[in-house]
């Protein structure tokens, strides 16, 4: 196979690729734009396939060529049908061309007997083809001219490719005129035509990675004019260049955004450059495209009037446009609102140009989100310093009040108990057994009165000290703690058993008041005990590890469990058992600072084993 | 025995008045000085104010000295006994209703030589002021007179 032959080869595949792909696009589709597309290349795709016919069956039927040549002169007429779409044709242009098409096809039938026609016909045939043909490519620079991003780009191509076709048939003529030349411009219409093939591939029907990197220039500008917005001063910056970057992209006449405001309405912002592009209501529940945009959370468009529904068309008559893109500015996370894209005129690249804007609008959206992110932050952090500074003020004044109960508090307690002493002291004489009775129980008041304060002031410290985390180990402390409560009671007979190896983790000074209180509670309710018993140790409860201080006192009934670590809660009384009832609220605290927990369980009279948890 | 002199430094007359109680019942009959504000004991211990005239380098055995007083505080009161070199080294004892830890670290940190807090229990109370003033008082061997 020759260069020539392999070059033919792939130019007729190439254009029967193109056909079917358009006739695809206009099934997909079915518009009169894209019917009008496939009409053209499927014209050059039949030639084509008469050719090859021609060739393999060794017909060479005149009758098939003719239709093949009738077809080829067809195609500037149909070439002028695409370009209609994408700027207006003169009347006279029209006619024009239909007479060209007219005539040529007669000058063929005329000669159809003849091997070749007469030069001058030759050239009017040319004439016409590379006029239409030039006519096309100057309507599609024109068009690339007036829009901007991918229309422009495969605008660009279209225009290059009929060019390139004209060119061919320039050459064709020359051939015809000037046989001369022939080999050379032979070589030429080759390549001609593949080129010009190729650039209509790829302006109307180019693979997913080609229109993917036709977007790569406007979404690289894109990005570049959104870098470091992403505050949130800067949210009217981001929609600004999403309203920019939109327009430019897709060679629309205007663009908008539409926001859902804090009144749960979508709102349309007029832009600055278009204040008659104004809706005062609600935009998310109309029947047209932008409602259905919003409630499907999907790219929509109306290519034409026809599409529009009340509220798109007077969006779209206030800035003269006949086509609207309607993208949401979304992320998984937020629905803002929408991105509204105006078009003067029907474009070709509808999809492409609404995956950009869909591109455009996620971006947009992350950076919205961010700001939101940010500015929720900066919220927050402004609330918890000031939760900070609040609780920092209580804790001091809590620290100041505790501060002086515990001197000023205790002050009148001692006059109190003092001066009933002086009274039973000094004055015995003059006080019967009553008055000595009544002085006594004074005296039992006030030292209860600063037992409370003691324990309470207790209660609050372990609230307000300062936690550390040191290794401890219980055992050792338990011990020191049952020596002190031996050495206060010598004549108890207590057998105190405490297990090896609990060590743990927690403050040291808030762990012995916890064992101060769960032993000295134990102490002092087997108090009645012939044989008292009290067990420390560790021990496997519900599935996890938990400390426990056990006795064979009084006990509780379960019933009142919940009551055991409220505040001045307490189960006896206090003629049976003194205490102030705080003593393990005091330990719960503790317990729970640690990040542990604390419960207990008993039964009247046959003792009480309170557990803790220590993670 | 009577020229060692115990400054008591209170502004409860209550608490003053068990004190002296308690120091009377235990048989310690030293002078008591008492002073009811911070400003008061220092006009004494520096021969100042109310107490102009004093011979200041006439010191007392021992200063019993509350926190929370009028004034000047008890913790202040000890941080200019101990900033003088008149009275640098004289035995400080609080004696106070509080056991807050601040309290503790502040004035062993001002060098005080004993923290005791005052018991609401007056048997208690009579107790520990019978100890007191048998250690400062007939124990303890004061610093040499500068």
């Amino acid at each position: 196979m020759s260069l020539t032959e392999f070059l033919t080869l792939m130019t007729q595949g190439l254009y029967f690729l193109i056909a079917l792909l358009t006739v695809a696009d206009y099934l997909r589709y079915r518009d009169r734009a894209r019917l009008d597309i496939a009409l053209s290349f499927g014209a050059l795709a039949a030639i084509v396939l008469f050719q090859r016919v021609n060739q393999l069956t060794s017909l060479q039927s005149r009758w098939l060529s003719l239709l093949g040549t009738l077809i080829f002169v067809a195609h500037p007429y149909l070439l002028l049908r695409v370009v209609k779409h994408f700027r207006p044709v003169g009347v006279w242009t029209h006619r024009l061309a239909l007479v060209g098409l007219i005539a040529s096809s007669i000058f063929l039938l005329i000669f159809i007997s003849t091997t070749s026609l007469p030069p001058l016909l030759t050239v009017v045939i040319i004439v016409y083809f590379v006029s239409l043909e030039g006519y096309a490519v100057v309507a599609f620079v024109h068009g690339a001219l007036t829009t901007s991003g991918v229309t422009r780009w495969r605008l660009s191509l279209a225009a290059a490719g009929s060019g390139l076709l004209a060119a061919l048939i320039l050459f064709a003529g020359l051939n015809v005129i000037f046989p001369a030349l022939r080999d050379l411009s032979a070589l030429l219409s080759q390549l001609f035509a593949i080129l010009s093939g190729l650039c209509y591939f790829l302006s109307f029907s180019p693979p997913r990675l080609l229109r993917q990197a036709s977007q790569l220039f406007e979404l690289h500008r894109f990005l570049r004019e959104t870098r470091g917005q992403s505050t949130a001063e800067h949210v009217s910056n981001v929609l600004d260049n999403l309203r920019l970057a939109a327009t430019r992209g897709t060679g629309g006449v205007a663009a908008a955004v539409a926001l859902w405001d804090d009144t749960d309405r979508l709102r349309l912002q007029t832009p600055a450059e278009h204040p008659k592009l104004s809706y005062p209501s609600d935009l998310s529940t109309g029947e047209g495209v932008i409602g259905r945009a919003w409630r499907k959370r999907r790219p929509t468009f109306a290519l034409t009037p026809a599409d529009f529904g009340p509220v798109e068309a007077q969006l779209t008559a206030a800035v003269n446009a006949r086509t609207l893109y309607v993208v949401p500015i979304a992320t998984a996370e937020r629905m803002w609102g929408l991105l509204l894209v105006f078009r003067q005129a029907y474009s070709l690249f509808t999809t492409d140009d609404i995956n950009l804007l869909a591109l455009f609008s996620e971006h947009s959206a992350i950076l919205l989100d961010y700001a939101a992110l940010l500015k929720e932050q900066h919220r927050l952090i402004g609330q918890l310093s000031q939760r900070t500074t609040e609780l920092e003020a209580a804790n001091k004044e809590l620290e100041a009040f505790a501060y002086s109960v515990s001197h000023d508090l205790r002050a009148p307690l001692r006059a109190m108990d003092g001066f009933s002493q002086v009274l039973l002291e000094d004055y015995t004489g003059r006080l019967d057994a009553e008055g000595q009775d009544y002085l006594r129980r004074v005296r039992a008041a006030t030292r209860t009165m600063a037992q409370l304060i003691d324990d309470l002031l207790e209660l609050s410290r372990v609230t307000r000290a300062e936690m550390r985390r040191d290794a401890v180990d219980l055992g050792p402390l338990a011990q020191s703690i049952a020596a002190e409560l031996q050495t206060m009671q010598p004549e108890r007979q207590v057998e105190v058993i405490i297990a090896d190896g609990l060590n743990t983790q927690g403050d040291p000074r808030l762990l012995r008041v916890v064992l101060e209180n769960l032993l000295g509670n134990a102490w002092k309710f087997t108090g009645q005990q012939p044989q008292a018993r009290i067990a420390f140790g560790l021990a496997e409860q519900n599935g996890q590890t938990a400390y426990f201080v056990r006795d064979n006192g009084a006990g509780f009934d379960m019933a009142y469990a919940d009551k055991l670590f409220g505040v001045f809660q307490r189960l006896h009384r206090a003629d049976e058992f003194p205490g102030t009832g705080v003593g393990l609220a005091t330990v719960q605290r503790i317990i729970h600072r640690h990040g542990g927990r604390v419960w207990a369980e008993g039964a009247v009279g046959q003792g009480a084993t309170f557990y803790f948890t220590l993670p | 025995m009577n020229d060692k002199v115990i400054l008591l430094v209170e502004d409860n007359p209550d608490d003053e008045a068990l004190t002296l109680r308690a120091l009377k019942k235990n048989n310690i009959l030293n002078e008591v000085v008492v002073a009811h504000d911070g400003v008061e004991a220092l006009d004494y211990l520096f021969g100042t104010g109310t107490h102009a005239g004093r011979n200041p380098s006439h010191l007392p055995q021992v200063v019993l000295l509350d926190l929370k007083l009028p004034k000047v505080d008890g913790l202040e009161v000890l941080r200019r006994i101990r900033a003088d070199e008149r009275t640098k080294l004289l035995p400080v004892v609080v004696l106070t209703s509080s056991k807050e830890e601040q309290d503790l670290l502040k004035s062993y940190s001002l060098h005080a030589n004993s923290y005791v807090r005052k018991p609401v229990d007056f048997t208690q109370f009579t107790e520990a002021v019978r100890q007191l003033g048998l250690y400062w008082l007939i124990l303890n061997e004061p610093p040499p007179q500068l």
